[in-house]
C-alpha cells in the first residue's frame, strides 16, 4: 500500500472519529447552548447596565435533565439568577418552552468587570418531552437556581402493567 | 434593486460570541482537568471591593469552599444528583448537566483583605465580596491653597 493511500485511511479514520465524537457531543449536551438577547431599549438613553449587558456573552449554557417513569416526566433545567417570577413555562404538544430574562441586578453599576462569563438578557429553551403529557396537574418549583418541572404522562403514554391469567 | 446579504445576526458577531466563549477556558486553566463542570463568573473591581458572582445551579450553599490565600482566591465544591425518593425509580432520557466537583481559582492583588470576605447564595448564584485594605483604596489629595 502507498504511503499515500496510508496517509488517506488515517485521515478518514481520525475525521470519522472526530465527527463520531462531535455527534455524540451534540445529542447529549448540544442543546444546552442557549442564545440571550439582551433587551435593548433602542431610541431610548442608554443606561449603564444596558452598557453591560450588551459586552456580555450571549451564549450561556442551560443545562437540562429530562427523566420519566411509569405515571410523569421530570425535566431539571438549571437557569441560575432569576426569581420564580421571571420564569414562563408552556407545554406545546410533546416540546416544554421555557422562558425567561436573566437580569442584571446590580446596586452599583460603575465597577470596571475583570472577568465577565454570565450571559444576561432573555432567552428560550424548547425541551421534547420523551411522550405527551397531560396539561393538568404540571407542577414546577425553582430552588437553588434549578427549575424542576414535573409533568403528569397523557393516558395513552402511560405504562401500563397487564396480568397474564393463567 | 440593491442586495443584501442574509445576516441573521452578524456572522462576525457570532464568531466573536464562539471565540469567547471557548478562549475563556483555554487561556485561564484555573478549573482543572479533573473538575466535572466549571461554573461561570463575572468579577467587578469596585474602589473598595471586588465582587463575584458565580453561576452555581443546583449546589447546597454548604457544600461550597471558599479560600483567600496570599491573593489566591479559590472556590470550590460538589454538585451531586439529586436523590432519587424511595421506590420511585426514573429513567434519564436526556442529560446535560454536570455533576461531581468544580473548581476555580483567580489571582487577586495582594492588597485584598483576606480577614473580611463575606459571601452569600441566592437563587443559585453564589455571591462573593472581597474588600481592599484601606491603604490600597485611591484617595483624592487636596491641594492647600
Amino acid at each position: 500500500m502507498s504511503t499515500m493511500n496510508q496517509l488517506r485511511q488515517g485521515l478518514s479514520k481520525a475525521w470519522d472519529t472526530v465527527a463520531d465524537g462531535w455527534r455524540e457531543l451534540r445529542e447529549l449536551a448540544g442543546d444546552a447552548l442557549t442564545r440571550f438577547q439582551p433587551k435593548t431599549s433602542r431610541g431610548e438613553v442608554e443606561t449603564a447596565e444596558d452598557r453591560i449587558v450588551t459586552r456580555a456573552s450571549r451564549w450561556g449554557l442551560l443545562a437540562a435533565e429530562v427523566a420519566d417513569n411509569d405515571d410523569r416526566v421530570q425535566v431539571m433545567l438549571e437557569v441560575p439568577g432569576l426569581e420564580a417570577d421571571d420564569i414562563d413555562i408552556e407545554v406545546r404538544d410533546d416540546v416544554l418552552v421555557v422562558r425567561g430574562e436573566k437580569k442584571l441586578a446590580r446596586e452599583e453599576t460603575k465597577g470596571q468587570y475583570h472577568v465577565m462569563e454570565r450571559a444576561y438578557g432573555r432567552f428560550e429553551r424548547a425541551i421534547r418531552l420523551p411522550v405527551p403529557v397531560e396539561d393538568d396537574g404540571a407542577k414546577a418549583k425553582y430552588r437553588n437556581g434549578v427549575l424542576t418541572v414535573s409533568l403528569p404522562k397523557s393516558r395513552s403514554a402511560r405504562a401500563r402493567r397487564i396480568s397474564v391469567e393463567s | 434593486m440593491q442586495m443584501v446579504r442574509y445576516n441573521p445576526w452578524g456572522v462576525g458577531e457570532l464568531q466573536n460570541q464562539i471565540n469567547r466563549l471557548f478562549s475563556d477556558w483555554d487561556d485561564t486553566d484555573s478549573s482543572g482537568a479533573t473538575a466535572g463542570w466549571v461554573p461561570t463568573v463575572d468579577i467587578q473591581e469596585f474602589d473598595s471591593r471586588f465582587r463575584l458572582y458565580v453561576d452555581v445551579p443546583g449546589v447546597n450553599p454548604d457544600d461550597v469552599e471558599i479560600t483567600l490565600d496570599s491573593g489566591v482566591l479559590t472556590i470550590s465544591g460538589e454538585r451531586d444528583r439529586p436523590p432519587v425518593p424511595e421506590g420511585e425509580q426514573m429513567v434519564n432520557r436526556r442529560s446535560e448537566r454536570g455533576h461531581g466537583q468544580f473548581h476555580r481559582r483567580f489571582i487577586l492583588p495582594d492588597t485584598v483583605d483576606a480577614d473580611n470576605v463575606k459571601a452569600s447564595d441566592r437563587n443559585g448564584v453564589l455571591e462573593i465580596s472581597i474588600p481592599k485594605q484601606a491603604k490600597a483604596q485611591p484617595r483624592r489629595i487636596k491641594v492647600a491653597a
